[in-house]
């Protein structure tokens, strides 16, 4: 058990690098997850990891994990392998064909720290080797300016860039960098970030009307947390902005029944998909 | 997966491993050496993934790696390193290693790195 003390003294740490405040109700949480830290870095207790902190500061590989276990790390790159398959197989390959005169525009809406939307541009990196005339646009948003400046500056930890990128896809796209003094020593490459712009949005509230239209629009994991009333609004926001016979894709738990009559739900290799319905089609039903 | 064999110096790791896959289920054999791993390869039957350190005495991670690539193993090899320079991850890819993982790692990044080299063949 570690005294109130210490844990005050991780959760001040945490607090200062990533906005998260641990109280004493969840102080309880917080141990257990520095117990499971003493043993990934070997120490026998976590009474003695507490110490070493105390005595030497949070830093190098046990900054990555507090920091890493502080965040409940969930997003990974290429997170959900039957959507980036079907993103790889089917999905930009159709949307390449299509845009080979035009700029074909894709947004994940809620990209936190970007992971989602990097995975995107590496993909269709590697699919304009075969199809070099395709042109793309790629937008990401999110409400909190914390993680969309992370996202815009494309800079990962060591745990981050092993959370879904191989090795071979690490070394074509990141570069390695100096510690940015919060653990970041991998940086997207240049040839990604400029497919990319990234902007502040709050999916409930108004939005810009220059935000224009998508072919592909990824919004996952986000509606689950919204009210019905939210969630129909959100809805046809998007709506708004998707190009006739565009896609809408969801979190794999997520889906419009009962929300939406405005779409139609399509099977693309092992997962689904929402194709935005014509116009008449929709007005009729 | 139902064989893994893991080639560490490291006794904590194998057992650090071992803890983390027992969910799983796999057989698991061992080696504390490249030597070591050499030499019980071929009585070992199939194997379904290599776990092997970057850093060992002797013949390091990346040349057992090759060396089992001549003895014909076509599995999928799993680096667990300290070294995470790019010149010394690619040197390991060219070596026939399929991916990395640094030390120390999560039993997540484990098992999505796991999950990922289930098409290598």
């Amino acid at each position: 058990m570690l005294d109130k003390d210490t844990l005050v003294f991780f959760a001040k740490f945490i607090e200062s690098q990533t906005g998260i405040a641990y109280s004493e109700v969840t102080f309880f949480q917080l141990e257990g997850r520095l117990e499971t830290i003493a043993k990934q870095l070997g120490f026998p207790s976590v009474s003695a990891l507490a110490q070493s902190a105390l005595r030497d500061g949070i830093r190098g590989a046990m900054k990555d994990l507090v920091l890493d276990l502080a965040t409940n790390n969930e997003t990974s790159f290429f997170r959900d392998t039957s959507l980036f398959d079907a993103l790889t197989q089917h999905v930009l390959p159709e949307l390449a064909r299509q845009h080979v005169h035009k700029t074909c525009r894709i947004w994940s809406a809620a990209s936190s720290t970007g992971q989602e939307i990097y995975s995107i541009a590496m993909l269709i990196q590697e699919l304009q080797k075969s199809m070099p005339s395709s042109s793309w646009e790629l937008t990401a948003s999110d409400i909190s300016e914390r993680v969309l400046a992370k996202a815009s500056k494309g800079l990962y930890t060591q745990l981050e860039v092993q959370r879904g990128l191989s090795a071979q896809r690490l070394l074509n796209n990141f570069e390695q960098i100096e510690d940015t003094g919060d653990g970041a020593i991998w940086r997207a490459k240049s040839t990604l970030q400029k497919m990319i712009s990234f902007k502040r949005l709050n999916l409930i509230e108004s939005w810009p009307s220059t935000l224009g239209h998508f072919s592909l629009i990824l919004c996952r994991n986000v509606l689950i947390y919204q009210t019905v009333e939210q969630k129909r609004l959100v809805l046809q926001q998007l709506t708004r902005h998707l190009e006739p016979n565009g896609l809408l894709v969801l979190g794999g738990a997520e889906s419009l029944i009962g929300l939406s009559e405005e779409y139609l739900q399509e099977q693309v290799g092992s997962t689904y998909m929402y194709r935005l319905k014509p116009r008449e089609q929709s007005q009729a039903s | 997966m139902q064989h893994v064999l893991i080639v560490d110096d490291s006794k904590a790791i194998h057992a650090y491993l071992q803890s983390l896959l027992e969910e799983s289920g796999p057989r698991l054999s061992h080696a504390y050496s490249g030597e070591e791993a050499l030499s019980l390869y071929p009585s070992l039957g199939a194997i379904d993934l290599l776990l092997i350190d970057g850093e060992m005495p002797g013949i390091s991670g990346p040349e057992t790696a090759r060396a089992l690539r001549g003895l014909a193993y076509k599995g999928p090899i799993l680096m667990i390193t300290t070294r995470n320079q790019a010149a010394d991850i690619q040197h390991a890819l060219d070596q026939g290693v399929d991916d990395y993982m640094m030390k120390p790692f999560t039993r997540d990044i484990l098992m999505a790195k796991i999950d990922a080299l289930k098409g290598v063949v």
